[in-house]
């Protein structure tokens, strides 16, 4: 991916993760370092996954362990992490990449980089990770704020 | 009095629930346009507004709406977007279609209270 657009896409997803969780979970997740693309990726315990389609179709995801996705959803909802049914905390996962493919989709409007969006869909199981195929274009991304976690990728296809 | 909350996330609906209860109407909920449709079909007289996700899997929220609006026994049903679709253009298409406000996702509590006031007339 050439720099110029990497570091473009880079900010409007910064600001689209940070715009989702300062509103909806009233936390500030905050860019903590950028990763060499792996086509092996990421292994974590829920996945949310969005299709993201225009010229050149990707694949937006965001991974987290099963505990902070319990921990953001009861910051979410105001419902205590222990009470939350493992399908909430699912559901809240797809909401997440939902809200941040949406956020971005409309700071990337105008642009070369615009897209439209697909229902999100959740990965979940202990350990597992989305095998791409071999040097595929990806932008991976890792965010944090306390004990919260999440990674980011966006590849394209 | 109550509100149809028409939303394919359960999360999004409980998080609808708790505006909508801090002022002091029922919330009840579709996971998609047809079970929403089964819901008017049945107690159309109850509903007093629509909060209503776009992208949703089976009917999505444009279709929905357009359906409601060209249903006679439905058409005065107001209808708020609740979604993360917040380009212009959807804006005005979903105006044009019949919704009289919209929220972009993500938003807070403070935002949706406020916004489902301007609706029933009392947040102006």
């Amino acid at each position: 991916m050439e720099s110029q657009k990497k570091s473009f896409l880079q900010k409007c997803l910064a600001e689209s993760v940070s715009d989702v969780f300062s509103t909806m979970v009233g936390v500030e997740l905050c860019p903590v370092q950028e990763k060499a693309a792996a086509p092996k990726g990421y292994k974590s315990e829920i996945t949310g996954v969005m299709m993201i389609l225009s010229t050149h179709n990707a694949l937006l995801s965001i991974a987290l362990s099963k505990e902070n996705a319990a921990m953001i959803v009861s910051f979410m909802t105001g419902i205590a992490s222990v009470e939350l049914a493992d399908d909430e905390l699912y559901d809240g996962v797809a909401e997440l990449v939902n809200m941040i493919a949406g956020r971005a989709k409309a700071l990337l409007a105008g642009t070369d980089y615009h897209y439209q969006i697909t229902p999100p869909l959740t990965i979940v199981g202990e350990n597992h990770f989305i095998l791409y195929k071999k040097n595929v274009s990806q932008l991976s991304m890792e965010f944090e704020a306390g004990e919260i976690k999440l990674h980011l990728d966006l590849t394209y296809l | 009095m109550k509100i149809l909350s028409v939303d394919d996330s359960a999360i999004i609906r409980k998080i609808i629930r708790s505006g909508v209860e801090v002022l002091d109407y029922e919330l009840v909920e579709a996971a998609d346009g047809i079970e929403a449709l089964t819901i008017l079909e049945r107690a159309s007289e109850d509903i007093i507004l629509i909060l209503l996700d776009w992208n949703m899997p089976g009917m999505d929220g444009l279709v929905f709406l357009e359906k409601i609006k060209n249903t006679a026994s439905l058409k005065h049903i107001p209808v708020m977007m609740v979604t993360t679709e917040s380009e212009k253009e959807n804006i005005i298409r979903a105006i044009q279609a019949g919704a009289i406000n919209y929220l972009v996702k993500p938003f807070t509590i403070e935002e949706l209270m406020k916004k489902v006031l301007e609706c029933m007339g009392e947040g102006r």
